[in-house]
């Protein structure tokens, strides 16, 4: 768990400097369109009356006033409209990171999700997916099978001071959910002090389960409407329908139930959809 | 830029891959757990040498000869035929010993039987020469926590009966037997085991 975490701090590093190199750029520009705006001679010239007698004094407040001029520059914030629209706009998204966990260990997900954008502030998210699982433990030789849809519902608040970049940094949470059957089996269990042995095999066993999650991530702008994104994920185990026998080792969206939470994260291919956004005037 | 992002998203996913750990139960020892009590009906120690055996029937091969003694193994010998022996296949009783000479105990855990729906115990005491029988008439089943920690024998108890030697009866307190040490069975004897 702890490499995770170092892992996705450097991820985050990453996407930081990539957010830092845009937000660069914009007021770079900004200073030196100033600079032509407010022009020194323009300013020494209004201010002063053509008979005026230039004294070493009056030259020196002048260029006082000229220093304060030329030391404000607006800040992207000030540059943009003061209040967003409620509609924001849909982004669709996909999750690489659970189809890796598949490739690369015995389970993971396929998922994808849709978020509303309200104000580029409030940000409610619907995530399906498939999560699936196929593992026999080397050691006690005991398999495990699921394969089941899940969906999670919540809603993020983008806490970046800046509403109208396009890179969001936002903590979230969410309620997940799946009901699904899986199939238990192991090899035989001698009893060594009475006698016998006998294997089992618990197929079909049905479980729906409820959890509950705390989000922490980021998106960047790549190009246009292409973003990417990490996020990392809390998870608390609320229930699971009761059963003698076993309890399902992995919950599809959820994880493995080692324990009562579980750490998680999902790195994000992200596209703004234009439904019924409006259309910007071409200047 | 873009190939730092790329590598940097590689490395978590390898890093997130191979990290996985399980926290299996510790204690794991599947038992029923059994508390004594005298003919006062108060929590007292067994003032006594307590033992306690099962039986058990085993697949064995039985070699015999005219004027020797019968050999019981576990396993085929072929040089008992070798030697004139016949060999034939039974089923063979042999004692286990599930607590050997306990003094002064209060409560006993006793494993139980994984497939057999009634155990039959022996309690045997030093002081009192005739033993007693328990029949525990149980139905178990297989629980798994995780496949990293294998599978365990749960039990729900149905039925207690004893002979009357030293216990005057015994009473189930709790029908699920499991590895998390709840007392399942009462017995009170007949004395006040002084």
């Amino acid at each position: 768990m702890r490499h995770l975490i170092l892992s996705i701090l450097l991820l985050s590093v990453s996407l930081l400097l990539g957010a830092q190199t845009t937000a660069d750029t914009l007021p770079a520009d900004t200073v030196r369109l100033q600079h032509h705006v407010v022009a020194p001679d323009t300013l020494i010239l209004d201010s002063i009356a053509p008979d005026t007698i230039i004294s070493d004094t009056i030259v020196s407040d002048t260029a006082v006033v000229e220093s304060k001029y030329s030391k404000w520059v607006p800040t992207e914030t000030e540059l943009q409209p003061k209040a967003l629209p409620l509609f924001q706009g849909f982004t669709l998204s996909f999750d690489v990171l659970g189809l890796g966990f598949y490739a690369f260990s015995d389970y993971g997900t396929i998922e994808g999700a849709l978020r509303l954008s309200l104000k580029n502030t409030w940000l409610p998210i619907v995530e399906l997916g498939y999560g699936l699982c196929d593992r026999t433990d080397y050691n006690t030789e005991i398999h495990y099978k699921v394969a089941a849809p899940f969906i999670r519902l919540g809603c993020d608040w983008n806490f970046l001071r800046n509403k109208f970049q396009d890179n969001r940094m936002f903590v979230g949470l969410r309620w997940g959910f799946s009901t699904f059957k899986y199939d238990m089996s192991g090899p035989d269990n001698p009893d060594v002090i009475y006698g016998g042995s006998d294997s089992f095999d618990f197929s079909g066993t049905t479980c729906t389960s409820h959890w509950f999650e705390i989000v922490l991530g980021c998106q960047v702008k790549i190009v246009a409407n292409f973003h990417m994104g990490w996020s990392i994920r809390l998870k608390y185990h609320l229930s699971s329908s009761k059963n003698d026998n076993s309890k399902p080792y992995y919950i599809p969206g959820y994880g493995t139930t080692v324990s009562g939470n579980t750490w998680s994260g999902s790195y994000n291919l992200i596209f703004d959809l234009n439904w019924g956004k409006p259309k910007k005037k071409k200047k | 830029m873009k190939p730092f992002l790329l590598l940097s998203s590689v490395l978590t996913l390898l890093v997130a891959v191979a990290c996985s750990t399980a926290s299996c139960p510790m204690d794991t020892v599947v038992s029923c757990n059994y508390v004594f009590y005298n003919a006062d009906g108060a929590e007292s120690p067994l003032y006594d040498t307590l033992t306690v055996t099962t039986s058990k029937y085993i697949k064995a091969y039985v070699y015999r000869k005219a004027g020797k003694e019968d050999s019981i193994l576990r396993q085929h010998s072929s040089t008992l035929i070798d030697a004139g022996y016949t060999e034939s296949v039974e089923s063979v009783r042999i004692d286990t010993i599930l607590l050997n000479r306990k003094v002064n105990a209060t409560k006993i855990s006793v494993p139980m039987s994984y497939y057999k729906s009634v155990d039959t115990l022996v309690f045997h005491y030093g002081k009192i020469l005739l033993p007693d029988s328990v029949f525990l008439f149980h139905s178990g089943y297989t629980h798994v926590e995780t496949p990293e920690c294998g599978s365990y024998r749960f039990h729900n108890l149905s039925e207690i009966r004893t002979t009357d030697r030293c216990i005057d009866h015994a009473t189930i307190v709790n029908s699920t037997v499991n590895y998390e040490g709840n007392t399942n069975i009462n017995i009170y004897f007949n004395t006040n085991n002084e």
